[in-house]
């Protein structure tokens, strides 16, 4: 059993805001895949938990201007079944679709994602690859700020007391941005990832104007972009001989920690090279 | 603290007073006697305890029972009409896909859940539903058999 705590359930930002500031210890719960395993294991004591689902508004997809804005509540099965997310966005369709189980998706949130802060995230890579924002509101401010400025580390977000997430806003890229998601698990069944990776490519088609984005998941304290890999494959031909000084690269520009709890360092390093070969090959349709 | 909830199971309306800590599961299990849904892991990685809640299926052990509030939830007991088996539990019983029975009433609705979805699935597309439920005696073949020969 759980142990004993309140739950509040308010119907307004401002309301779950005051509940914050006015309880001590008391976590905000979206889908709970994440706070009711926790608090089950004794990692976490709340005294209360606010659940935020009842607040209206936070779970569209739409554009707003030249950002898709996805609300926090909106379930992992929700961006499978979004038109836009699938057919512009596949980095998040694909990490959304390995993400737990189908019965986890019906609950667990991609606002809840970010905010547990996972570096092994499956929504971080993809984020961090395209440059998206995060809004935060307690009912009277709000301010908007580069996911990869609101991930400070393990577990840790530059949320302040009061604040809620409620919005993510994704730039909005042209027809021809390509982007995928890989990620290593020990099973084929639900798992974490033991490590992910995000590539995003603009002007695929293009030598001299290509770029290349990549970020990794699960190699450092937060999800990582990695800009020296990002302008070694950017703005060129891309060859074989370029890939292995990729390859090489960035087993000297990640350093997982020696504890690393699904895949050993050394693993890490070798698959991050590969999960680059097999998204250039994937998403430029080449051979190496 | 405690709260005054409505729940909607299988047609039946039910008032009951929850503490804020009762998951879903245990008030199904304890209180209203439906002893379908199971606890395995308490984590949701088993899929023993999915009801499907508002038309989604999922894990009522992660779930609060004060969150289901207003909701309409179907458990395994509401597949069963009249006495009468439904024919994804016959066809698990026909392809001996049931041998200590703790995980089926979880893969029979994963299987419900997942033909309302999508009526002609790949082996792919059920290898997905499955992958939150875990089997311990079968060795899942016979239960992707009776899946299959239910889909028209």
């Amino acid at each position: 059993m759980l142990y004993e705590f309140d739950y509040y359930a308010p119907k307004t930002i401002k309301e779950a805001s005051e509940l914050l500031l006015n309880l001590p210890d008391a976590r905000i719960m979206a889908g709970g895949t994440d706070l009711l395993v926790n608090i089950r294991a004794g990692k976490e004591r709340p005294s209360a938990v606010i659940d935020i689902k009842r607040i209206e508004g936070l779970n569209q997809i739409e554009w707003k201007g030249n950002y898709l804005s996805i609300g926090a509540l909106t379930l992992f099965n929700q961006l499978l079944e979004n038109e836009i997310i699938r057919n512009r966005y596949k980095v998040v369709y694909e990490c959304a679709s390995v993400m737990g189980c189908y019965e986890i998706r019906n609950r667990a949130t991609i606002g809840g994602n970010i905010m547990n802060a996972s570096p092994g995230a499956e929504s971080g890579s993809p984020l961090f690859v395209l440059d998206a924002e995060v809004v935060l509101e307690d009912g009277e401010n709000k301010r908007q700020l580069k996911i990869s400025e609101f991930i400070k580390g393990v577990g840790k977000t530059d949320i302040k007391k009061g604040e809620i997430l409620t919005e993510i806003l994704i730039p909005r890229y042209p027809d021809d941005m390509r982007s995928t998601y890989f990620r290593g698990r020990r099973v084929k069944g639900m798992d974490l990832a033991s490590l992910n990776l995000a590539m995003l490519i603009l002007n695929p088609d293009d030598d001299t104007d290509r770029e290349v984005r990549v970020a990794m998941g699960a190699v450092h304290i937060t999800p990582l972009r990695i800009p020296e890999i990002e302008e070694m494959l950017s703005r060129k031909r891309l060859t074989v001989d370029i890939l292995q000084k990729v390859k090489k690269r960035i087993t000297e520009l990640i350093n997982p920690r020696a504890t690393s709890l699904r895949a050993t360092p050394e693993y890490k390093k070798v698959m991050a090279g590969n999960f680059i070969e097999m998204g250039l090959e994937k998403l430029l349709n080449m051979k190496f | 603290m405690r709260h005054n909830i409505k729940l909607n199971v299988n047609g039946d309306e039910y008032e009951i007073e929850v503490k804020s800590n009762e998951t879903l599961l245990s008030v199904l299990r304890n209180r209203l006697h439906l002893t379908g849904a199971k606890e395995g892991c308490g984590v949701g990685e088993c899929g023993a305890c999915v009801v499907i809640m508002n038309g989604r299926i999922i894990n009522s052990c992660l779930t609060l029972a004060v969150e289901a509030d207003g909701s309409e939830i179907i458990t395994i007991e509401g597949l069963t009409k009249a006495n009468k088996l439904n024919e994804i539990q016959e066809a698990f019983i026909e392809y001996g896909a049931i041998q200590c029975g703790f995980c089926t009433p979880g893969f029979i609705l994963a299987v419900k859940a997942l033909l309302d979805r999508n009526s002609h699935p790949t082996d792919k597309d059920i290898e997905e539903a499955f992958r939150g439920h875990l089997c311990r005696c079968t060795g899942y073949e016979t239960i992707k058999q009776a899946t299959k020969a239910v889909i028209k």
